[in-house]
């Protein structure tokens, strides 16, 4: 066969083979459509219907009530304290990791992951053994003669902030690795060459260059604390609600419509957050 | 000759803080689960296996083990299947919306576990589903299909298409060339994100959380009860054992990809 009769009987399949992946797409989105959006859909329409039409009353309720409210303040201060605080450890880490030589790099990353797959619950549990009143903090602070009685530690916001950091930390680490890991050490090279100093290149150069994985890190942390249950319910518990302990209690008092309206506020609230922080870093990079 | 940098040390200190905080749950847990003592307690006098022998007759754990490792079998085996289609037809189909296809696959990674949770619950209610089982299976292979669909357009950035022109030009139908060809190429990226999906279904509260029932428990519900009941070290023991299996299954994964890949993808 000469390469002439060759190129268009390709050019004609790979038009058909194009159609034929297209078509792979069915399966996966039927069953997201079913499984995932429609169910999506019942829970929004649960908040805003009425038996004659639609209706803001629920929203309304929510808000009118001061543990609606609360549980929103709540749940944005927890969100964006866990995710400042999280991007302030994770930027050293990150940085530390991308400028280590190939041996370490790979002990670092898999002592990061470790935590991140272990179970929240099993970290949850980690810090009660902790902080609680006859905990390892407190026999420590003891032992050392700082403090003469055990300091309430366990269900406050130290807890719930530790508790958090701890959890959430590693997906602020690594966005700020994927993003200097591929650039900037020649940079920095060339800035100390030409007499900066090590200070002058981190802000100048270092902290520029990880701004997006900066952003990426807050927003996924955010989004993540605002979302959580178990942490708050382990470390801090009905002292500070938040919209997914709500939504979980309402739930339980066979409230369907009040669940449905927690969780349509915690997803505005979460989306929210994570525009509002991408505004403000002046960035359109999608999150996740 | 490197000159000593304040600003070098400080982040390094700072970095590796932020280690150690990371790990101390880790290995506290390790660390109480051997220790004899009935309280919650570091290991002073002598180490004891007294808490692994507690597991072993703890027929709720294991009960829930097995509910855990069925569910996460059938979701990971669902979402495996499910987004690697979703992958080859947004990499291969280049269609219009493949965009958009690629955002909604990709769209149950931004949403909230507990909203997820409550939508299974209230579409499963308004249709008349009460199996427990299925439900946990299907709200699992939707959280995991994203991981698996993500991992795989990751792979699949860097392989290179002519291979099927070369299966092609070798009488291979594009099925068969795609199934023959293809999978087998990326099967280490496949493979992760099966690991991945795993995880996300056997660690997942939050969804389960609203489907569980009594007789389809999963592990991290049952572990939620133990800690509000107010647990013995017994529950530190599994969690030392699940932080084993952990470890082991990202080894294999590394030894199938790479975590430096997975990480910076």
């Amino acid at each position: 066969m000469s390469a002439s009769i060759a190129a268009p009987r390709a050019e004609r399949n790979r038009a058909s083979t194009t159609l034929a992946a297209s078509l792979l797409a069915l399966p996966p989105v039927a069953f997201l459509v079913v499984a995932f959006a429609v169910p999506m859909a019942i829970v929004f329409l649960l908040a805003v219907r009425r038996p004659e039409g639609f209706t803001l009353q629920h929203l309304v309720a929510f808000f009118a009530t001061a543990a609606g409210r609360t549980m929103v303040a709540n749940t944005i201060a927890y969100g964006v304290g866990t995710g400042i605080i999280c991007c302030v450890l994770g930027f050293p880490l990150g940085y530390v990791i991308s400028r280590a030589g190939p041996r370490t790099q790979v002990v670092l990353i898999v002592l990061t992951f470790l935590p991140l797959c272990t179970s929240v619950i099993i970290k949850g549990f980690a810090i009660t053994l902790l902080l609680k009143s006859n905990g390892i903090v407190n026999s420590a602070l003891m032992a050392f003669g700082i403090v003469d009685a055990p300091v309430r530690l366990i269900f406050t916001e130290v807890a719930l902030f530790v508790g958090s950091v701890n959890v959430f930390l590693p997906f602020a680490v690594l966005p700020v690795y994927a993003v200097l890991a591929e650039r900037g050490r020649d940079l920095e090279d060339a800035a100390a060459t030409l007499g900066c100093s090590p200070a002058f290149a981190l802000f100048r150069i270092v902290l520029p260059l990880a701004r997006p994985g900066l952003l990426a890190a807050f927003s996924i942390v955010a989004a993540q604390a605002m979302s959580a249950y178990v942490v708050p319910t382990l470390l801090i518990g009905d002292r500070f609600r938040v919209l997914s302990r709500g939504a979980y209690d309402a739930y339980i008092l066979h409230d369907p419509v009040g669940a449905s309206v927690a969780a349509l506020v915690l997803l505005v609230t979460a989306l929210g957050i994570v525009s509002l922080a991408n505004r403000f870093a002046g960035t359109r990079r999608a999150v996740a | 000759m490197r000159r000593f940098s304040a600003v070098k040390t400080i982040l390094g200190l700072m970095a590796g803080l932020a280690l150690a905080f990371l790990l101390v749950p880790l290995v506290l847990v390790v660390a109480v689960s051997f220790s004899p003592s009935v309280i919650f307690d570091l290991p002073s006098r002598g180490l004891s296996l007294r808490w692994y022998e507690a597991v072993g007759t703890l027929a709720s754990f294991w009960r829930a083990l097995r509910v855990s490792i069925e569910i996460a079998a059938v979701a990971t085996a669902s979402a495996v299947i499910l987004g690697t289609m979703a992958a080859f037809a947004v990499h291969f189909g280049r269609f219009r919306g493949a965009a958009g296809v690629q955002a909604f696959v990709m769209s149950p990674l931004m949403l909230p576990g507990i909203v997820k949770g409550i939508a299974l619950l209230q579409a499963s209610r308004m249709f008349g589903l009460s199996d427990a089982f299925l439900l946990l299976a299907v709200g699992h292979t939707v959280l995991a299909i994203p991981l698996v669909a993500r991992t795989l357009l990751a792979s699949l950035a860097s392989f290179d298409p002519s291979i099927i022109d070369a299966a092609r030009t070798l009488g291979y139908s594009y099925a068969s060339a795609l199934a023959r060809i293809v999978v087998p190429n990326l099967l280490p990226g496949i493979f992760t994100g099966g690991v991945f999906a795993f995880l996300a279904s056997f660690d997942n509260y939050s969804v389960s959380l609203f489907v569980a029932s009594v007789r389809a428990r999963p592990l991290p519900i049952q572990m939620i009860q133990y800690l509000e009941e107010g647990a013995d070290p017994t529950v530190a023991a599994i969690c030392t054992i699940l932080i084993v299996a952990t470890a082991i299954l990202l080894l294999l994964a590394d030894r199938a990809v790479g975590l430096r890949r997975i990480a910076a993808g």
